[in-house]
């Protein structure tokens, strides 16, 4: 399938387009030793209505594994949907993001918030989580995005159980 | 009024940067910071502050630097943490697991976190920026193929030749036979650096190939005056992208093309 231009209209069409998990390329969730100290689960998506397309899209859920004794971990699980390498959507957990618009901060959002695709600022726009993020485990954020992301199946796939 | 001015400037700035750094209490012995110092991913810099003793504080990156530079494509394999460790360790900082560490006094803790939000963004800065990609030679490869086969001339694509010291990969290769033979690289992103390895490699091959010619094309929008110096110099022909159809002439000059 030839690559397709990343606007914002193509990129929110594909978000919004019903999808599910095809196979699980990647999962170090039980990983005593991962790589980059990183647990990882990684799908392959594809449009439900083309089944047979590969869209190059995937999935990743990650969470970093604490590792520092005596050190509170304020390390958070993110995930993310990667469309040609291209982060397109993105759910993840920080202090404070700026808030871009056409270049410019424009005002800062605390916590949870998604990443969105913009022509202007790529995947640097920012939104608050909505709706809220109310549990902070990898299962929660997965489930999370696969509704907001309208992608199904992950959670079966993955062998994650609903929330 | 001077004074005046330098003062109002200095407070207006506390101003600023007490209201844009923020804090995120864990629990009674941790602290998050997040700074208005960014990544080139537009992330904060963001770190914890750990009293782990009376008067022993630790800080830490929650191992989110790292975390950026594998986001922003980098294998972060033992040689690159090398190199981190290398820039930590001017600041007094460690690389623990995948976290970037450093200790103070509560004395000092003030100019320990500025050193550490400072180191961060060094790395941040060394690594995060995004370069554009040096332009791939496989266009002007092209080019030069297409030229060639318009012109009729046998080559050898990619073919590995034998240097006094080391083996050599040519892009075009024409074997001596009854000529010179010449063996003519192609590079899209001529630095000095690149240049200077191939005028080695050049040497290299013409010590156990004496029939053999050493040619070049070469992107010249990219060439700096120093790397187009020695291109021109070493090789016995040399082309610039601008002027591939001059090719020709050179081939004719070294007998591997007939005169028209």
């Amino acid at each position: 399938m030839a690559k397709p231009p990343i606007t914002r209209y193509t990129v929110d069409a594909l978000v919004n387009a019903r999808k599910y998990a095809v196979r699980v390329k990647k999962n170090t969730l039980e990983s005593k030793d991962p790589k980059h100290g990183e647990l990882l689960m990684l799908f392959e998506i594809r449009r439900v209505d083309s089944p047979a397309v590969d869209l190059v899209l995937e999935f990743r859920g990650r969470v970093m594994k604490a590792a520092l004794p005596g050190v509170a971990s304020t390390l958070y699980p993110s995930a993310s949907l990667i469309w040609y390498g291209q982060r397109i959507r993105c759910l993840d957990h920080k202090i404070v993001h700026d808030v871009k618009e056409d270049g410019i901060v424009c005002g800062r959002i605390k916590g949870w918030h998604e990443h969105f695709w913009t022509d202007a600022d790529g995947d640097d726009a920012v939104r608050p989580a909505d709706p809220p993020v109310k549990n902070c485990d990898l299962h929660a954020i997965i489930a999370w995005c696969s509704k907001k992301w309208n992608i199904e199946g992950i959670q079966e796939r993955g062998g994650l159980f609903d929330e | 009024m001077n004074s005046e001015l330098m003062n109002m400037a200095i407070a207006k700035f506390f101003d600023f940067y007490k209201s844009e750094v923020e804090g995120e209490q864990i629990d009674e012995n941790n602290v998050v910071l997040s700074f208005p110092i960014h990544f080139s991913g537009f992330h904060r810099i963001e770190i914890t502050v750990t009293q782990s003793g009376p008067d022993l504080f630790i800080i830490s990156d929650g191992a989110k630097t790292l975390e950026e530079l594998h986001d922003a494509g980098y294998a972060v394999e033992s040689k690159l943490k090398k190199r981190l460790e290398t820039i930590s360790r001017a600041a007094q900082i460690r690389i623990v697991h995948e976290y970037l560490v450093s200790e103070s006094n509560a004395a000092s803790l003030g100019s320990a976190i500025q050193r550490f939000v400072e180191a961060t963004k060094t790395i941040g800065d060394a690594y995060l920026v995004q370069r554009p990609s040096p332009p791939k030679d496989s266009n002007l490869v092209n080019q030069v193929a297409e030229y060639l086969s318009s012109q009729q001339v046998l080559f050898q694509i990619r073919r590995p030749l034998q240097g006094k010291i080391e083996k050599h990969l040519i892009d075009f290769y024409f074997p001596p036979n009854g000529v010179p033979g010449l063996a003519l690289s192609v590079m899209g992103n001529p630095s000095r650096m690149a240049a200077e390895a191939w005028a080695f490699k050049s040497s290299d091959i013409k010590m156990v190939n004496e029939r053999t010619k050493m040619g070049i094309v070469y992107d010249d929008t990219e060439a700096t005056e120093s790397s187009k110096s020695i291109l021109v110099g070493i090789a016995d022909i040399s082309v610039a992208s601008s002027e591939i159809p001059t090719l020709k002439n050179s081939l004719q000059s070294i007998g591997i093309l007939k005169e028209d």
